[in-house]
């Protein structure tokens, strides 16, 4: 499904603490896009309140949906399809592995036997080398396993977008690539686009389509990966690609 | 006088929420009709783990006023009366009242205190992202429980305080036991029992409210944020079920009297 998410000068505050003042952002479908930014910068609450988990204070989030006939009209994201895997995974605890995927299917606006539901968990337990954790509760899945808890309740539901907070975040590098392989793997399989936040530049360049820097309320830079290098300011540059203003490190 | 004008202002309003948050929950959760099986879950929860307190509780509270009682009925020789002192302040007051109590204490906290923790793991975030109703999915078959085990739990404390009362009543201090049972027969009426299952009726489903609704808004009512939060959640949500439970066991009995 082709469609356009537009955000317009979108604000959010907590109080007097101004998180985001001027959030202007564009995210097309099929395309991995990845927000960037410090710690605190606003990212959780910016995927929030895309997700409608906040209300925003001013601005605008529209999604424009084209069907296969060129016709252009406006949805929200519920009826567009999304999931969210929250940056701490948000398992229930009192549920094993396999309820807490399920849980979208059974519970959600779907009329699924549970026959079905079986199967269409399973497939994805398989997929993902959970099927031994099945019945496990999340207390008992280390870190790694976990996040392909929460990534299969976020793919069980056949979404179009999926927002992915810090997916791989408290991972060791290995299983960080394994996630991003996951995401680029599964986005082909089943078509989804994805927005995600992630500290890890540069890894994460490997799978996005463009990149999106949140710096003091504000996007900063949106482009892909060469639009990078034709930015003047050198110590940006030196940021967005390496994670760090100042290239040089010091210990 | 200004100041308690504020209070019962704050009261009436925070009822009234908690009365907006009942409802919607309630009636999230019979358009939903998957859940039914949860109501047998949240009766456990609610319900069993409390029945050994209850019983306790009840045998206790019974057999203390079986003393109290004949003490003070002896002074005027009237301990033929002990039974109908007993049910009666039994079935129309401590029984709905001291259970609601107890229930609240062992159970409503730790409702309190899991949709808090749930709230702070962003859980319940994650409910509304998947299109679940949250309020319907958390805290609707808890609030049926508490409108099917409060009353349980009371009609088994009555029964249970009766026997204590007769325990120290009769056996203890000799009063004829065909007398004290006697007047307990004699003496309830169908409109006590129903006026202390009212009650219960009552205090099952409001007690229970609070406790969801401090729970799931433990985030914005609290002045920590994260875990301290939640256990602050857990004080408030104890301590408005227990003035609830008496001042409107006052008012519902001033109506039904
Ligand atoms: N529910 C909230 N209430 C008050 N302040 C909040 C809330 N959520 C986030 N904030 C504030 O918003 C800012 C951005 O937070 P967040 O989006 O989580 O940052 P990050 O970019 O690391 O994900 C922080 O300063 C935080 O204190
Ligand atoms: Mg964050």
């Amino acid at each position: 499904m082709k469609f356009c998410l537009n955000i317009k000068s979108l604000k959010k505050n907590f109080g007097c603490n101004s998180v985001l003042s001027n959030v202007d952002l564009e995210i097309q479908s099929d395309k991995v896009t990845v927000i960037i930014g410090k710690s605190g910068a606003g990212k959780s609450v910016l995927l929030k309140l895309i997700a409608g988990i906040l209300n925003a204070d001013g601005g605008k989030i529209s999604i424009t949906q084209v069907s296969d006939a060129g016709q252009s009209s406006e949805i929200n994201l519920k009826d567009l399809g999304f999931s969210y895997m929250f940056q701490n995974n948000a398992l229930f605890d009192s549920l094993t592995a396999f309820d807490n995927i399920a849980l979208p299917l059974i519970e959600g606006n779907y009329n699924f036997k549970s026959s079905q539901v079986r199967l269409k968990v399973d497939a994805l337990l398989e997929q993902l080398d959970l099927l031994s954790s099945k019945n496990k509760f999340p207390g008992e899945l280390s870190g790694g396993m976990k996040k392909r808890v929460a990534f299969a309740r976020a793919l069980v539901t056949e979404p179009n977008i999926v927002l992915f907070d810090e997916p791989t975040t408290g991972l060791d590098p290995e299983k960080k690539f394994t996630v991003f392989e996951m995401i680029n793997q599964y986005k082909e399989q089943f078509g989804f686009s994805a927005l995600l936040v992630s500290h890890d530049i540069p890894e994460v360049y490997e799978i996005v389509d463009s990149i999106a820097w949140l710096d003091e309320g504000k996007i900063k830079f949106q482009g892909s990966k060469d639009e990078i290098d034709r930015i003047a300011d050198q110590s940006v540059k030196n940021y967005l690609k390496t994670g760090r203003f100042n290239s040089k490190v010091r210990l | 006088m200004d100041k308690i004008l504020k209070i019962i202002t704050f009261s009436v309003r925070e009822l009234g929420e908690i009365l907006l948050f009942i409802i919607n929950s309630i009636v999230g959760f019979f358009l939903c009709q998957k859940r039914f099986s949860k109501i047998i879950i949240s009766s456990y929860e609610i319900g069993f783990r409390c029945l050994f307190i209850i019983l306790v509780i009840g045998l206790f509270t019974g057999m203390v006023m079986g003393l109290q009682m004949y003490y003070t009925l002896i002074k005027f020789g009237a301990e033929s009366a002990l039974g109908t002192a007993i049910s009666l302040s039994i079935i129309r007051e401590l029984g709905p009242v001291l259970s609601a109590l107890m229930i609240v204490g062992q159970s409503g906290s730790a409702i309190c205190s899991e949709i808090g923790i749930q709230r702070n793991d962003e859980q319940i975030d994650a409910l509304e992202t998947m299109g679940i109703g949250s309020r319907s999915f958390l805290a609707g078959p808890r609030l049926l429980a508490g409108f099917i085990c409060f009353p349980i739990l009371t009609a088994i404390f009555d029964l249970i305080g009766l026997w204590g009362g007769y325990f120290s009543g009769s056996i203890l201090m000799g009063l004829d036991a065909a007398i004290y049972w006697n007047k307990v027969f004699s003496s309830v009426q169908f409109i006590d029992v129903l006026g202390g299952f009212i009650k219960s009726f009552i205090f099952g489903v409001f007690t229970i409210g609070i406790c969801c609704y401090e729970g799931y808004y433990s985030h914005i009512k609290s002045s920590y944020p994260g875990i301290r939060g939640v256990s602050q959640a857990a004080t408030r949500a104890v301590v408005k079920s227990s003035i609830f439970i008496l001042v409107f066991d006052y008012l519902i009995t001033s109506f039904l009297l």
